[in-house]
């Protein structure tokens, strides 16, 4: 009865959706089924109170059997045939943390870290675009979430060191961090996740990505540093800051020389890998989970020590995602929300690629600012999938760049838009009692971020007036 | 949560990069500017003299302030009833100062003025020059005149502040002066810091060092004590370290030890509420952790002896300083923001100039 109402309302009053639901045979009462485990699922994962990956999994498994039970699926299949293709995401990710937990283990970060530190000198100047640099760097090769992790540290024990406000330089990797994270499809997992299904190789994503990437450092940081300025020093208490700094020596972070070595080189060589992965036959799940496992032996320790120091919790919770995403695929619910999708475009833009694409990364960018980013690339890239069989006239590669750009951008609108975001701010209150608010976010962040999106707009009408006149991305 | 995890074992592993032995030696300050201060309480010459030799000793260029205060030379030497009976006597007066500071501009000595002495003289050199004749002044116009020099009007405020803008402007990198400016010296043994002095402290640039001079001058120092309170950082400690091998010219043949005071009340209040560490235990702990900051930091080469005492800036300074006999006293107070001082050191840099001991402060 509530679903005929519903579906009687929805008639009524839209005919973009009484178009998709014309076109999307769909069973109404389970999808309102499935629907309502996703929106209670998220409900509590942003509730503060409920453990956000108890949620995902709750969720997730409460689809598995419901699913099964009214008929959508069957639990065999969605296990075999429909996840198989977010198992390489996941294997992709599980690589990226292994290599991340032996990295630190044998000292690489913290070697670069302390060096860096060195080679500033104490300059506030030269440390904020130190740290920049290195956020930009750690979050192309490693990840977002782990580079804020090894930046915040560093920058934390620096600033407590020579006496400066942290505030600055946190807030500048929260958006610096987000451009990285557009350079290579390792760099977020919104990028694994949107550029998987569409076949975008490690090298194709970097002459996208990273151009656009470099182009918003130097607007974030030209911005950043005049939103929130960094202290001003004299000579005098320069020469004390590096009497400071030269205590420092990145040295002693090494534990075994000729480990660190190794497993130096084949971290090196893994990157490089990846790189070239488009051109040495290897996916890239191969590369990251073979080159964990490489460094794993390299540093001589063993699987038993390394894997506790795995973030588990975090493969859990997009494994919960997949799952519940999946769900509402099989459903048909992105089939409706991609008819929906296709009608807005074909009938409210004319078929238009260009504002097609620039609506879906207003869309994202706006939807990651108050929703999980990662959520929202896991609910978007089926729908571009199936936008791109079931209207080939619409050309798909502006549109999933726009989308990989927005989730990236979108999360630096709110202090709850990305994990990395939330983990920075997490770390500038934890270690100096330093709470951001919504308010001075938007005002300080926020703001960037929005001329980010802008330019970012300009850039994704480029791409697809080259992918209209040039089959450079095979999209 | 894995996330805190690795955040801590990456905030610690960083933390502990720091060398275990931190090596003070080639990281010398470039002194290019030299500032002193000094009045007319005081043997300016030798003042400015022993700011040349620094100057000298640094290759440093050097600026020579002298604060004039008007009102209180005058009453230094009159009372305004002399004034009132012997007019011409204020005339003299003023005419000695002429020449006084015509003679230190001839050295090419900065004077700072307070604005309203400045007026004044400013009318009085018109009033010469539109009538050469005039020279003297009627009992009535004395008493004015006199009254009006010897008013307080906020002369001292007035020179602090222009002395706290030469300081920004110039930004030396060691100020010296014997304190308390615009006073007897020997006040400082009952009154202690004086305004000027207190806001020479506080307007000076952020980083510049200042230098109070007891018996014995830079060149002459034999043996060097760093003071530090318990609880002072590694930070502090390298603050000392470093204006020692930047400002002592023959640090290899000066013996250098560090002294820490420790808070007896506090060490009393601890073990109080401790119930497994008595008051032996604690001094022992804290001497421990004291000796264990500054136990790693070599200074020219070598490692300063570390004396821990326990008791009262007040009561128990001076004996201890008695006991070291230092030469030059090297202070670290803490870098306070919003121009506040660190008290507890400012007692001890009282203490010392109290003694006679020369004092160098390393904000």
């Amino acid at each position: 009865m509530l679903s005929l109402l519903l579906y009687r309302i929805i008639l009524a009053y839209s005919s973009p959706i009484k178009e998709a639901l014309e076109l999307s045979e769909i069973n109404l009462t389970n999808l309102f089924i499935l629907l309502g485990i996703f929106i209670a699922t998220y409900a509590l994962i942003v509730w503060k109170n409920f453990d956000k990956n108890m949620a995902a999994s709750l969720g997730a498994l409460a689809s598995l059997i419901i699913g099964n039970a009214i008929g959508v699926f069957t639990q065999e299949e969605f296990l075999t045939v429909e996840l198989a293709h977010d198992y390489v995401i996941l294997a992709v990710l599980f690589g990226n943390l292994l290599i991340v937990a032996v990295a630190s283990e044998v000292g690489i970060f913290q070697f670069i870290s302390v060096f860096l530190l060195k080679v500033t000198r104490g300059d506030p100047k030269k440390l904020y675009y130190t740290l920049a640099g290195l956020t930009f760097l750690l979050s192309a090769v490693v990840n977002t979430i782990p580079a804020i992790l090894v930046v915040g540290a560093l920058t934390i024990v620096a600033t407590q060191e020579l006496g400066y406000d942290p505030k600055p330089y946190i807030l500048m990797e929260i958006v610096v961090i987000n451009t990285g994270g557009l350079t290579t499809v390792i760099s977020a997992i919104t990028n694994l996740i949107i550029a998987a299904p569409f076949k975008i190789g490690f090298l194709q994503f970097i002459v996208i990505g990273a151009p656009l990437a470099i182009i918003l450092l130097a607007v974030s940081i030209f911005m950043m540093i005049r939103i929130v300025p960094i202290p001003k020093i004299s000579g005098e208490e320069l020469e004390e800051k590096q009497l400071q700094i030269a205590g420092y020596n990145e040295c002693n972070v090494v534990k075994d020389v000729r480990k660190f070595k190794l497993t130096g080189a084949v971290f090196a060589i893994t990157m490089l890998l990846l790189l070239l992965s488009d051109n040495v036959g290897m996916d890239i799940s191969v590369i990251a989970v073979g080159g964990g496992i490489i460094m794993v032996y390299t540093s001589g320790y063993t699987f038993e020590k390394i894997l506790p120091k795995v973030d588990w919790t975090l493969l859990g919770f997009f494994t919960s995602l997949f799952v519940l995403i999946k769900g509402l695929e099989l459903v048909g619910l992105l089939d409706l929300l991609s008819n929906f999708l296709v009608y807005v475009m074909d009938q409210w833009l004319n078929g238009n690629s260009i504002l097609s694409a620039l609506l879906i990364l207003l869309f994202s960018s706006a939807f990651s600012g108050v929703l999980d980013n990662v959520v929202l690339a896991v609910a978007l890239t089926p729908i571009l999938e199936k936008i791109a069989v079931s209207n080939p006239a619409l050309h798909i590669g502006g549109m999933v760049w726009a989308l990989i750009i927005g989730t990236n951008l979108g999360g630096g609108l709110t202090p709850i838009g990305a994990p990395p975001v939330v983990l920075g701010l997490g770390i500038l209150y934890r270690e100096t009692g330093s709470k951001v608010g919504w308010g001075e976010f938007f005002k300080k962040v926020g703001m960037v971020t929005l001329v980010r999106i802008f330019i970012s707009a300009i850039y994704v009408i480029f791409l697809v007036l080259l992918f209209s006149s040039n089959s450079l991305i095979n999209l | 949560m894995v996330d805190d995890d690795f955040f801590q074992s990456l905030k610690n592993s960083i933390e502990n990069a720091r060398s275990d032995q931190i090596e003070i030696g080639e990281q010398k300050r470039n002194i290019k500017r030299i500032c002193v201060i000094t009045d007319d309480f005081d043997d300016y010459d030798k003042r400015f003299k022993f700011g040349e030799e620094m100057a000298e000793t640094y290759g440093s260029e050097i600026l020579k302030i002298f604060l004039y205060n008007i009102e209180t030379l005058l009453k230094k030497q009159y009372s305004i009833d002399e004034f009132k009976e012997a007019p011409q006597e204020l005339v003299q007066a003023i005419k000695n100062h002429s020449a006084h500071i015509k003679e230190l501009k001839e050295e090419n000595v900065r004077i700072v003025l307070d604005s309203t002495a400045r007026g004044l003289l400013y009318a009085l050199r018109d009033l010469r020059q539109s009538d050469s004749e005039e020279n003297g002044l009627s009992s009535s116009d004395a008493t004015a005149l006199a009254d009006f020099l010897l008013t307080n009007l906020d002369r001292e405020r007035n020179i602090s502040y222009t002395v706290g803008e030469l300081l920004k402007e110039y930004k030396p990198q060691i100020v010296y002066f014997k304190p308390p400016l615009l006073r007897n010296r020997e006040s400082i043994s009952e009154e202690g810091f004086n305004y000027v002095t207190l806001q020479i402290l506080k307007k000076k640039p952020n980083g510049t060092w200042v230098m109070m001079r007891g018996k014995k001058g830079i060149s002459d120092v034999k043996n060097a004590v760093f003071f530090l309170l318990g609880g002072q950082d590694l930070p502090t400690v390298l603050r000392g370290a470093h204006a020692a091998v930047s400002v002592l010219p023959d640090l290899k043949n000066v013996n250098m030890q560090y002294v820490i005071l420790m808070d007896q009340k506090k060490v009393n209040m601890a073990s109080l509420v401790s119930e497994t560490n008595s008051n032996e235990d604690l001094r022992q702990l804290l001497s421990k952790k004291m000796e264990e900051v500054v136990g790693n930091v070599k200074i020219g080469g070598k490692i300063p002896e570390t004396t821990v005492k326990f008791g009262e800036i007040e009561s128990d300074l001076p004996s201890i300083l008695e006991e070291m006999h230092p030469d030059l006293l090297f202070i670290s107070p803490k870098v306070t923001t919003d121009n506040q001082f660190d008290q507890e050191l400012l007692d001890v840099v009282l203490v010392a100039v109290q003694n006679n001991i020369s004092v160098f402060i390393t904000y």
